[in-house]
């Protein structure tokens, strides 16, 4: 088991290199180059001292030589300035990190609250009016624009009915603990909304695979309760499957997130990337970009290691 | 004998789908709205409109005689545009999903049939892509100053570029779920006693790749491209609705909500309309999607009996 996250660290770890320079190569190819937007404040500035200018911070060098030298700071830990808020790029971005994170995981932990009861029961109910009414829901949850999703609930909450805010993480000069969870109700709607539907049809699916299983019939000719059944032993089995994928998912809850805190101004990692390429903050866009891969590959490893511990059968130094 | 069995699977297929009543719903749904798309260009030359046309004097009307469904903060025929706005958004969805569809085979088949490193290879490259968070990576790829990569600015300023740039791009993140489907369905059939007897006769590996696995493996190929279409369409309305996507005055149901945010308070309807078209479409085709898939898991069922 060590070995084999030992193994997969160190695949992760080529990836996210290789992630890094593909980034960096693509960065490059974005309109101007910083010596560009830095002259927009001295128009009249000769092409000699333009030339020079570049010269002075390499960027007339191979990209190869440039991505060399700039990994050879970030090793070091210094990862530079950002051009759109004139401070070091991790200042910036660990407090937005946080509520990144604090809104990924409530909202996460709220589709898990809603996904696994609606799926069972989905699951154990087939045909049924209700089961038809979520598998229909479920299908208008993937299927609408989340983007769209939020225009909505801010069209219904605070322009018709005027009770949430419509934007922003907390009120000027109020910022209580109440104001706060006030602005999060919205967002979290949003990208939960935008996970529930895919969850549930998981948790349903697994969940009525599990069911055909002969240990259920064992279980349930023992004379078990239908609710011990269901609960301790199909639910079990069924969430194997479902850790992984939603694990898995992580990159696209993320991409959610993005949506999320573009539309709500959530002052998150996705809408600091958003506005960081916008705005041609490259630096910032970098390192939020690798910062959004490296969570996603660490998710991806949890699931792994998950997915062993959760199933005793899985034997990854077997597979080997 | 062979071709009875193929004319009942058929039948099967048919009678299965049919008898669904989504799968009907949608399918009407989605040929009404192409029919009504393809006739638009009719309707604007009857009404002598052009959903450019700038109308500062008549911003935010409501629907009326002239304009069905009201104008936008720019005077412009909601109607129109949101026709036009269909074409573009499908045609990316259609034309990306078979680009992003045709790829999927090919790498599908060719890791399926030959196995090993190929295999691995591929299919590492595949996991990757589905697992890294590909929104804030599309948005740097559609950042892309494509004339530092060498392509002449007359192409780029090419009215059609944007869209052609966008389906690109959606096509190269929109491949590896085809694979993985093309590359399962590939290593059940490789097993089977025709493949053995066209590897007998000494095919090669293209022959018995495009001539005997592929028209075996149609179904989920047919199945996950369904399913594509409507991803694409959200992908293609979340960059454009960003601003990344395609660049107005070509109009696009993502595009066509940028403003609807600030304006929301103003007139409400330019947010209600694009976005539901988008929803419908995108809901109609993931319906059509699933009923395939049930309607193709019958015929099999039929194949066994």
């Amino acid at each position: 088991m060590i070995r084999f996250i030992i193994n997969r660290t160190c695949q992760s770890f080529i990836i996210l290199l290789v992630m890094s320079f593909f980034i960096y190569l693509l960065l490059g190819l974005m309109p101007g180059d910083p010596i560009d937007l830095l002259v927009g404040s001295d128009p009249t500035i000769s092409s000699d001292d333009l030339q020079r200018l570049k010269e002075l911070y390499d960027i007339d060098k191979p990209v190869l030589e440039r991505y060399l030298a700039w990994i050879t700071n970030a090793v070091q830990g210094n990862f530079g300035y950002s051009r759109l808020f004139a401070q070091p790029v991790m200042d910036i971005l660990s407090p937005r990190l946080f509520n990144s994170i604090t809104l990924m995981s409530v909202s996460l932990a709220l589709a898990l609250l809603v996904a696994i009861p609606t799926g069972i029961y989905a699951a154990t109910h087939p045909n049924s009016l209700l089961e038809k009414a979520i598998n229909f829901l479920c299908f208008a949850g993937i299927s609408i624009p989340p983007f769209w999703l939020a225009l909505l609930f801010i069209l219904l909450f605070s322009v018709f009915a005027g009770i949430l805010p419509a934007s922003g993480m907390e009120t000027i000069g109020d910022g209580s603990l109440i104001d706060r969870v006030h602005h999060m109700i919205l967002p979290v709607a949003t990208l939960s909304m935008a996970t529930i539907a895919g969850y549930t049809r998981h948790v349903s699916a697994s969940m009525t695979e599990v069911l055909q299983n002969d240990y259920i019939r064992t279980a349930r000719a023992k004379g078990l309760l239908e609710k011990s059944v269901l609960w301790r032993h199909a639910l079990k089995n069924a969430l194997i499957p479902v850790v992984t994928i939603i694990a898995l998912d992580f990159g696209s809850l993320f991409s959610g997130a993005l949506i999320t805190e573009t539309m709500f101004s959530w002052l998150g990692m996705g809408k600091t990337i958003y506005d960081a390429i916008i705005a041609s903050d490259y630096n910032l866009a970098l390192i939020g970009l690798l910062l959004a891969t490296l969570l996603t590959l660490t998710a991806n490893i949890m699931a792994d290691i998950a997915y062993a511990t959760l199933d005793p059968r899985i034997n990854y130094q077997k597979k080997n | 004998m062979n071709a009875r069995i193929l004319k009942t699977q058929k039948s099967v297929f048919f009678s299965r789908f049919f008898n669904t009543p989504t799968a009907v719903i949608s399918l009407s749904f989605l040929l009404l709205m192409i029919l009504i798309i393809l006739l638009a260009p009719i309707y604007e030359h009857l009404r002598a409109a052009d959903p450019t046309r700038v109308d500062l004097f008549n911003r935010f009307l409501g629907p009326s005689g002239t304009y069905i469904l009201g104008t936008d903060e720019l005077g412009r025929d909601l109607m129109l545009r949101l026709l036009n706005g269909g074409k573009i958004s499908l045609s990316i969805g259609l034309i990306a999903s078979i680009i992003a569809g045709s790829i999927g085979t090919v790498l599908g088949l060719t890791s399926g049939y030959f196995g090993g490193k190929i295999d691995s290879i591929i299919m590492r490259f595949a996991d990757t892509i589905i697992s890294l968070p590909l929104l804030p990576l599309l948005i740097v790829f559609t950042a892309i100053d494509l004339s530092k990569l060498g392509i002449p600015q007359t192409y780029i300023d090419m009215p059609f570029f944007g869209t052609f740039k966008i389906i690109i791009i959606i096509s190269i993140v929109g491949w590896p779920t085809i694979a993985r489907l093309v590359r399962a369905s590939t290593l059940a059939v490789r097993e089977d006693d025709f493949i053995q007897v066209a590897l007998a006769q000494g095919y090669g590996p293209m022959r018995i790749m495009f001539k005997h696995i592929l028209p075996n493996v149609t179904s989920p190929i047919i199945v996950a491209t369904t399913l594509n279409i409507g991803n694409i369409i959200l992908f293609e309305s979340v960059l454009s609705f960003l601003g990344l996507g395609i660049q107005p005055p070509v109009a696009s149901w993502g595009n066509m909500l940028t403003g609807a945010q600030e304006l929301i308070y103003e007139d409400p309807k330019l947010a209600i309309w694009p976005g539901t078209l988008i929803f419908l479409t995108v809901i109609a085709f993931n319906f059509l999607g699933d009923s395939l898939q049930r309607a193709f898991r019958t015929r099999s069922i039929q194949i066994i009996e």
